[in-house]
């Protein structure tokens, strides 16, 4: 699967939410992309999911552009390979519907199953996601059960289908501590079971690094390093990731006396900082950074980054 | 040696509803001396916002202390009139609430707010007194002097954030608690928020109550950790210990559940479960269903602290020579 995409706009101002993201992701892989609130993260997981039309550029999916004629027509085939689970566990069930209700849809609707073996499909399902015994929750409604609960309801109803992709906006930070682990454990799970590929957001920069094989940041609408998960993180190139791994809170390492060595917020997303969208925070930005953004350069066989340093 | 400066003592408080008293705050003491940093670290429905609320007698509605003793600076908190509790709270006590946001008035600028909360509580000062208050105060967090009459929407997150923070040592209290001050932030905001905290801290030695879930941030800034868990607090004491020698299986769990930035990545286990109804908090342990170390005895009673190492302290019968393990 590829995907370059560029420039994303709407109304007469444009938010600049994506410029030029090029990346692409193999079967079983999961990438993260970290980034702060308001990087554009989100929309990236939207475009894919087609909430929203690229402005420009192109999304592939199993070689076939996801525009295309071919697939517009069999819409159904790519909602069923692709699906998405959002941040608020509450805000993505309908709470006048049962569980049964809510999981029964998916296999309906995609013809996976027929009103008289469906009940068994959507108990299978329950007890993958760890809610057993499925008995006690397929009648019951939303609000009867706790977020680390509905999560998992989320994840029941997205997997149902046996997606290719599944798509992960923040699947965890509405949820208490204790249980992140659990449904970080269990994404993983189906990936190694089912071969599922992950886009999974988050700007828990040690989320990202315990989940994912692959971590992509993102600042501003702009794709600045690309590379394996671990080595991202411990051998940082952007002065941007390395913001941010010296932000994240590290108990292991001990007090911290050492100061952060930029202020400032994150740029507007409509009239952003010309050139690299970075350089009026970065520590070692040099005339050039202003003037135009940096192409993506190979540091080493699998990590990118964005960045006239190199 | 620090003099106490705040000692919490066997607090009950909660709230009165139609189906009965919900016991937020079970039974929670603690000492705070001055200068000191002590975490709070629970999660959702732990009871951490009502103490907080508590300690500063803003409950409201159907929320209330049922017993126990507040002592701040040789007075019992519990007992003092409305009266008396509006010439004290923001002078020697105060608060910086969770998502800023939502704590400014939107309609007002901020450097009304400023003054308001100044002569809320400080009589006689002058308008002018007030708003060199206000500018020293901003500039103290960083925040520009023009930046004084902008209203809370033209400010970013942080920036509100730190206004909040601003307006909370306006007075130059002795105890500032903070509920979840960063949580609504983004990581670099957060660092930089938690790194004026402590310069402020270190130049003006106010004690601080931070509250949060954030263990990871607790364990790097705090003196003093605490974890609270239904209501109860059920391990307390250094921060460093704590973290290198956690005691009670929740404070374990707890450990477990955040993913290190360095070294070895192995699977983590969290903890299954959720937290049991406070409307009906039940006997013995509250952890009881979902400890990996369960015995018979911690259903049926409530373990006292015991001191494992020094000034460290734990609930469990672990420790407490119980027998089997479940």
């Amino acid at each position: 699967m590829h995907f370059p995409v560029k420039k994303f706009g709407r109304k007469e101002e444009y938010v600049h939410a994506m410029d030029n993201i090029s990346f692409s992701l193999s079967k079983g892989e999961i990438l993260a992309i970290v980034g702060e609130s308001g990087s554009g993260k989100t929309t990236i997981a939207n475009v894919v999911a087609k909430l929203h039309q690229p402005t420009s550029g192109k999304i592939y999916f199993d070689d076939q552009d996801i525009y295309a004629k071919k697939v517009r027509k069999n819409n159904l085939q790519y909602r069923k390979n692709v699906q998405m689970i959002f941040q608020d566990p509450f805000g993505a069930l309908n709470p006048t519907h049962t569980i049964r209700s809510i999981l029964e849809r998916p296999f309906i609707i995609h013809n996976l199953a027929d009103r008289k073996n469906v009940e068994e499909k959507i108990k299978e399902v329950l007890i993958q996601v760890g809610l057993e015994p499925p008995e006690q929750f397929i009648d019951k409604f939303p609000h009867e059960l706790s977020g680390g609960q509905l999560q998992r309801i989320n994840i029941a109803r997205a997997i149902s289908v046996e997606p290719v992709l599944l798509l992960a906006d923040e699947p965890t930070s509405m949820l208490d501590v204790s249980i992140r682990i659990i449904i970080m454990n269990m994404i993983k799970k189906f990936r190694e079971e089912d071969n599922i590929s992950y886009l999974y957001i988050t700007h828990n920069l040690a989320g990202a690094r315990y989940i994912a094989d692959r971590i992509g940041v993102m600042y501003a609408g702009i794709l600045m390093e690309l590379g394996p998960a671990d080595e991202i993180i411990q051998n940082a190139f952007h002065p941007y990731t390395q913001l941010l791994r010296s932000a994240a809170p590290q108990p292991e390492k001990g007090f911290k006396d050492s100061q952060l060595t930029t202020q400032g917020e994150i740029p507007s997303l409509i009239n952003p900082p010309s050139g690299c969208r970075f350089h009026p925070r970065c520590p070692k930005a040099m005339p050039e950074c202003s003037k135009k953004i940096p192409e993506m350069i190979k540091i080493s066989e699998n990590h990118q980054v964005r960045c006239l340093l190199y | 040696m620090s003099e106490i400066v705040l000692d919490v003592n066997s607090l009950e408080a909660g709230y009165e509803t139609k189906l009965g008293r919900v016991m937020a705050v079970n039974d929670v003491s603690f000492q705070l001396k001055k200068g000191e940093l002590i975490g709070i670290a629970g999660e959702s429905g732990c009871g951490k916002s009502t103490l907080a609320y508590s300690i500063m007698n803003l409950l409201e509605d159907n929320g209330r202390i049922f017993s126990g003793k507040i002592d701040f600076n040789g007075s019992n908190l519990v007992d003092f009139s409305a009266k008396e509790i509006k010439t004290f709270r923001w002078k020697e006590m105060s608060m910086v609430f969770q998502s800023a946001m939502n704590a400014l008035n939107p309609v007002m600028k901020i450097s009304e707010q400023l003054i308001d909360a100044l002569k809320a509580h400080q009589r006689g000062i002058s308008n002018s007194e007030a708003r060199t208050r206000a500018e020293e105060m901003l500039e103290l967090v960083d925040i520009q002097k023009d930046r004084l009459d902008s209203y809370p929407h033209q400010l970013s997150g942080g920036m509100k954030q730190r206004v909040m923070i601003a307006m909370a040592m306006i007075l130059n209290p002795d105890l500032i608690i903070m509920d979840e001050p960063t949580t609504a932030l983004d990581v670099v905001v957060q660092r930089n928020i938690i790194e004026k905290i402590e310069d402020l801290r270190n130049e003006f030695n106010f004690s601080i109550i931070f509250i949060t879930h954030d263990l990871s941030l607790l364990v790097e800034i705090s003196d003093k950790l605490a974890i609270m868990y239904a209501g109860k607090i059920l391990e307390i004491g250094p921060a460093v210990q704590l973290y290198s020698n956690p005691l009670h299986p929740y404070t374990v769990g707890l450990m477990n559940s955040f993913p290190p930035l360095t070294g070895e990545i192995i699977e983590m286990q969290g903890i299954e479960g959720k937290p049991p109804d406070l409307l009906n908090p039940p006997t013995g342990c509250p952890f009881y269903p979902r400890c990996q170390k369960r015995m018979k005895i911690c259903k049926e009673q409530m373990p006292d602290f015991k001191e494992i190492e020094k000034n460290h302290r734990v609930r469990c019968f672990l420790y407490q020579g119980g027998n089997k393990i479940e």
